[in-house]
């Protein structure tokens, strides 16, 4: 009986740990590792005429944070703001080109996620290509 | 015991998705053996084709770390490619211990 309960548990235990809580969804995510995954990623998937040239400029500064309590509570917990409009606007990007993404897991305790997002800057004289 | 608890693991990685990955197309997957090349961007409307190639990659190792940098930005800067047309991704998998995602980005 002791082994059987032993066996649940552990199988609930491994079942809580691998089944990805921490993880993403996007349109490109490629494999993910169960104890540790650090990889960058395309978020977009439209190309075509898509700049990536050095006037590009780059923001990341927002993320979504979770963690999993695991000696306590067991409960997990997941925050952040990472809409587009306002990384943008923040870093005076008014003409998005493209993003990526950024995710970093390590054994489904910590978990983040980031956007990286390239665009132009807003200028009176705009010499910015049409996107 | 221990056969119960093998046949747990080996389920529990082999269906939680950590030897697979999500694109906007997925051909059939090998479990054993995998080496697809598929569309990436699927927007091809008057897509102009272009010779120039960039790559980027991440790896999965033995199902347990993941890592690499498979971007657009690292894939354009790789193939010094100034405007993307188009882009296409490249899975290898082998009996999952092995897994590479590549990311090939066309332009010019």
């Amino acid at each position: 009986m002791k082994k059987l309960i032993y066996f649940m548990f552990l199988t609930a235990f491994i079942m809580l740990v691998c089944s990805g809580c921490a993880t993403y969804q996007s349109e490109v995510k490629p494999p993910q590792g169960i104890f540790f995954t650090s990889i960058k990623a395309p978020l977009t998937v439209n190309f075509d005429h898509t700049p990536t040239n050095a006037k590009l400029l780059k923001t990341s500064y927002k993320k979504t944070q979770y963690f999993q309590d695991f000696l306590l509570t067991w409960m997990n917990f997941a925050w952040g703001d990472i809409n587009i409009p306002m990384i943008a606007n923040k870093a005076g990007i008014n003409k998005v080109a493209y993003a990526d993404c950024e995710f970093l897991n390590i054994l489904n305790i910590y978990a983040e996620f980031k956007v990286n997002i390239y665009g132009y800057a807003d200028e009176k004289n705009d010499n910015s290509p049409e996107l | 015991m221990k056969k119960a608890l093998f046949i747990v693991l080996l389920g529990t990685f082999l269906f939680t998705g950590c030897a697979a990955y999500v694109a906007p197309t997925v051909p059939p997957m090998g479990l054993a053996f995998e080496n697809v090349k598929a569309p990436l961007d699927v927007n091809v409307n008057k897509t102009k084709m272009s010779e120039k190639q960039g790559e980027a990659s991440s790896l999965c190792v033995l199902w347990l770390f993941a890592f690499g940098d498979c971007s657009i930005a690292k894939a354009a800067r790789n193939g010094n490619i100034k405007t993307i047309n188009h882009a296409d991704y490249q899975y290898t998998n082998i009996l999952g211990f092995f897994q590479q995602f590549q990311v090939i980005v066309y332009g010019e």
